[in-house]
Order: structure tokens, then sequence, then C-alpha cells
């Protein structure tokens, strides 16, 4: 029996395949590109542009702001001005800045569906593998050769993992634990090109705002994805390549401390004193992260040595919390509101790090440098942790402040 | 084809942003920048090595999807890329830009040693220790090095759908 993504591979292909068949092109739904990556696909889109080609299916393209938005210096503003020119011009879909995180505003604008295969000049593409999507990041060159032809040049299928996760997540305890937990316990070099396919009743009863998470974190391994069986069967007698079990409950908190996102500890080992706190990216900045992260800062004050920053994961979000009074929330608690964007998880603008900065980050990645000083320390955990930590002044266990 | 060098080991994981740091992605337009800022956090210098053959561990090239870390690459003169394994988004990038990336052990490969890489007998030779390694690409791989990367070949299959 065939495993999710050989499944949806099959379909596309119009023929059964397994892993390891190789595909000349294969037939793509949908593409993903970001301001960042959108500078030099336009350059090299130069040189292509004498022949006069015309997208696939321009309105299954998406071009979204979101890495370096509102722009922090005059070519990066060019470079949004190009952007937003290229789009137009092929009459793709286009979010302005501030609409949102890519990988948060396709799944909440119900833009991919399972089945569907999406690529996108992100590697966190992989998120949208919650939705039962076969969903992976590519450079710009293939994301050229898939906007002009609808295909993914020579594709090898790839094999599947497949993580089963039983038990029951305690109180204070998230998908973010749950993944930088498995992700600390898997062999990196035996999940390299896999898929990884979650499977078991945790992710039966988690809402999908945590099963992104999951999903989203399968590129810190060097995964090919993750994936999910949303709204769709799975059929666990298929060939894995391997099959892992995972109890989560005994599970406590975990952060991934520098400089790898694999590098997960239980907090409560942890003695570590931060000067910021961040809670945003495309992993964590979605509606129920936020309210998590207020249920703890509510009529509380963040401590006078952290400052911690809050950047809602999309425009919709942003509306939310300020009709159920989060915003306020934040506000009172002394927390720095951003507008909807990848923010310093980019390590470009809006609270990048200095050399002796020490960051909480419901980010992804804690890479030497990545949030700006090679020298800063960043630490990732669950936006639960991040609001508890920036309370203290310590990384803290949020079972120790939750109401 | 042969291709010659000079060994600089890197270790394991090295990620993208180590290659090139996302400060480094927007200061201009123009690719061959992105050749100052290669491993500027931790291989200072990196540019002016002439003629380097990176020695890489396990699953270099982790993490983010930027292309420009294989631009940085071919602008600072690195002629190819041996590791033990390459993260597969990195290893997309390279043959798509023809940069040679070579899945190999390169556990007894010495900083300094001189390479020889042929890539018809598909053979890298250490010539300080005089030890040579078979190596194997996709058929896809070499008519990516072939072409000059898929930029080359998507014009050619535009031109003639």
């Amino acid at each position: 029996m065939p495993t999710l993504v050989e499944t949806i591979v099959s379909k596309h292909k119009e023929s059964p395949v397994r892993a390891g068949d190789e595909i000349e092109e294969l037939p793509v739904d949908r593409l993903l590109i970001n301001d960042v990556a959108a500078v030099q696909l336009v350059e090299r889109y130069r040189e292509i542009e004498d022949l006069l080609p015309a997208p696939f299916d321009p309105s299954s393209v998406f071009v979204v702001l979101d890495h370096v938005v509102p722009p922090c210096d005059s070519v990066i503003a060019d470079n949004l001005q190009r952007t937003k020119q290229f789009a137009r011009t092929l009459h793709l879909n286009l979010f302005k800045e501030g609409e949102g995180i890519e990988h948060v505003l396709l799944p909440e604008n119900n833009l991919v569906s399972p089945g569907d295969i999406l690529l996108g000049t992100d590697s966190h593409t992989c998120t949208n593998g919650a939705l039962g999507c076969f969903a992976f990041g590519i450079g710009i060159t293939d994301a050229l050769f898939v906007l002009f032809t609808g295909t993914f040049y020579n594709f090898v299928v790839p094999e599947t993992v497949l993580l089963t996760c039983s038990g029951k997540l305690q109180k204070g305890v998230y998908a973010k634990d749950l993944i930088l937990y498995v992700l600390s316990h898997l062999d990196q070099q035996k999940m390299l090109n896999k898929v990884l396919q979650f499977s078991g009743p945790v992710f039966a009863s988690m809402p999908l705002d945590g099963m992104l998470t999951v999903c989203n974190m399968t590129t810190e391994i060097s995964a090919k994805t993750g994936i999910m069986p949303y709204e769709t069967r799975e059929d666990l007698s298929a060939e894995f390549a391997e099959r892992y079990t995972f109890d989560v409950t005994p599970l406590e908190p975990v952060v991934a401390v520098p400089h790898s996102p694999l590098n997960g500890k239980p907090v409560a080992e942890l003695t570590v004193e931060i000067t910021k706190a961040f809670l945003g990216s495309c992993t964590n900045s979605r509606l129920s992260d936020l309210q998590v992260a207020a249920s703890i800062l509510r009529g509380k004050k963040v401590k006078d040595t952290v400052d911690l920053y809050i950047v809602p994961g999309s425009r919709k979000i942003y509306e939310k919390i300020q009709e159920s009074g989060i915003l306020s929330t934040f506000i009172q608690a002394g927390a720095v509101i951003l507008p909807p964007n990848c923010a310093a998880c980019f390590g470009r603008h809006m609270g990048v790090l200095g050399p002796s900065d020490v960051c909480i980050s419901s980010a992804n990645r804690n890479f030497v440098g990545r949030m700006g000083s090679k020298d800063a320390k960043v630490y990732l955990g669950s936006p639960a942790t991040v609001a508890a930590s920036a309370l203290t002044g310590m990384i803290t266990d949020p079972r120790e402040v939750l109401p | 084809m042969k291709i010659e060098g000079t060994a600089l080991p890197v270790g394991d994981d090295i990620d993208t942003d180590l290659i090139i740091p996302t400060f480094a992605l927007q200061k201009s337009r123009d690719p061959r920048t992105f050749a100052d800022y290669a491993f500027c956090h931790t291989i200072p210098g990196f540019k002016e090595i002439p003629e380097k053959i990176i020695v890489a561990g396990h699953n270099f090239g982790c993490g983010s999807s930027r292309e420009e870390a294989v631009f940085a690459l071919l602008y600072a003169d690195v002629k190819a890329v041996l590791a033990r394994s390459f993260a597969p988004i990195f290893k997309r990038n390279a043959f798509n830009n023809a940069l040679l990336s070579i899945e190999m052990d390169t556990s007894r490969i010495k900083k300094s040693d001189p390479l020889r890489i042929d890539l018809d007998r598909k053979t890298v030779c250490d010539t300080t220790t005089g030890e040579d390694y078979s190596f194997t690409l996709t058929a896809a791989e070499e008519t990516l090095i072939q072409h000059g990367g898929l930029l080359p070949m998507l014009r050619k299959r535009l031109a003639n759908p």
C-alpha cells in the first residue's frame, strides 16, 4: 500500500509510483514566492523574459511580502516595488505588506487543500503538510521552472518515515514541545530527505495550529517535508523506511539550546537569564499561540530587564486579538507589538539581536547569527515558555505561571 | 572534465545562514556581492582563499532554502563541494547552478590537501595521500552540469515547447 506522499504523487502522475521512482516533470498545483527569494528570482526572470513565458496558472501562484516588511532600507524598498511589479505584470496573487506570514496565510485562507502539491521558495513550506498536502521548499531556479511549466524538474519520490505519537500532552506542554522533543530524539542522518508522516491519536485531537507547528519544523532535520493525514486516510501497512513511536504523556516543556533546533532539552534542566523574548514566526504566531501567551501575561508585567516582541502571524489574527482584548493584555504587560511579518526570526529587522543578547524565541531556528549577531544566543520554545520567561527574566517552565 | 583545487574542511551541519547570513541577502541585487559575505562569521577572508574545494561532513547546506548560498560559493571561487551528505534543498540549488556537489566519505581529507576531480571517471584524487575516491551522479545531475544549470534548460524548453 502507498504512503500519503506516494498516493498524492501517483494521482498527479496519473499512474502508481513508489519511493525511488524518478519523474521527469512532476505536475504542481500551487507555487509560493516570498519577498526575499523574489529579488533574485526576478533578476533571473530577466534572462528568459524575452521568450515571453506565461505562468502555468496565475491564480495558483502566491507572492507574499512577509520577510522584511515594512522595508528597513531603500534597497529593500526598491526590491519590494520590483516584486510587486513582477506579480502584477504576470497577474499573480499578491499579498501586500502586513497581510501576514506566508505559511500562516495559506492555511488561514484555504489556499491549499489535502492532496495538493505545493512548492515554495522557503524551507518552511513544509508547514502546509499539516493539511495533508505534499509541500516542500525549493530554490528560485526550481521556482522559475515551476512558474512557467507547472512542473518540478526531475523529481525523485522520497521515502517516508512513520512517526506515531500516542498518549496525551499535559497542561503546559504543547505541539512545539512535542516537535522539539521528537527532533532531539531522531537520528538526523536517517531523516535526510525523508518525508516525516505524523500519525496517532495525539494529532487526531490536536487543533490545526499545533499540527502546523509540528510540520513547520521538519525541515530542521533536513527531512524532505512533514505530512499528516488531514481529512484523508492513511494506510499504516504502507512501506515505511522507518517507524518510531513516541509516548507524549510524560513530556515536559522543551527548549532547543544554541545553536541547533535539534538540541532539545527539558526546560527544567536550564538556568538561563534572558534579555529578549520573541513571540512570532511561521512556527508559532497563530491565534491559539497568542491566546496561551495572553493567559500567562494577563494582569502581569514583563520583567524590566527583558524586551518582549509579539508579532501576530496575519492581519486576521491581529484583528482577532484586538477584538478579544488580547492586544490590550499584551500592551498592558509591556510587550512591543509588531505588524504581521517574519520580523527578527529572519534576523534582518524588528528586534535583531546584539552580541550580548540572549533570546527565548517561539521561532524555528537558532543557528549562529540567525537573529542578528553571531555572538547572540537563541533558545527555542513554545509560546507559553516565551511568555513565562518574559515575566521572570529567566527561561521558565510555563507550568509555574499558568493560571 | 577535470577540476583541481585545495581542500577546505568545514565540518558537519553547515547551515545556509553560515554560508550567507540574512543581513547580506539584500545588500544589492548583484549576486556577485554574496561572495563578499560567504562564511563571514566563521572563515574570515573566505573569498580570497584561491581555488578551494569545500570538504564537509554530514548535512551540508541545512536550513534555509536561499539559493544565494550557492551564488555566494560560486562567486567566491569554490570549485566544488564534497560532503558526506547534503541537505536536500541545497543540493538541488547547487546542481541547478552547475555547482558540483559530490557525496562521498570525506573523513580522511585534510586541510590544504590538493584535490583532483575527474568528472569523466567520477573520481576524486587526494594527491597528498594518493587516495582515490569514486562517486556517482544521477543522470539529471550530469545533465545539469553539462548544460550549466537549470536556467539554460528552462530557456531551451520555453523556446521549443
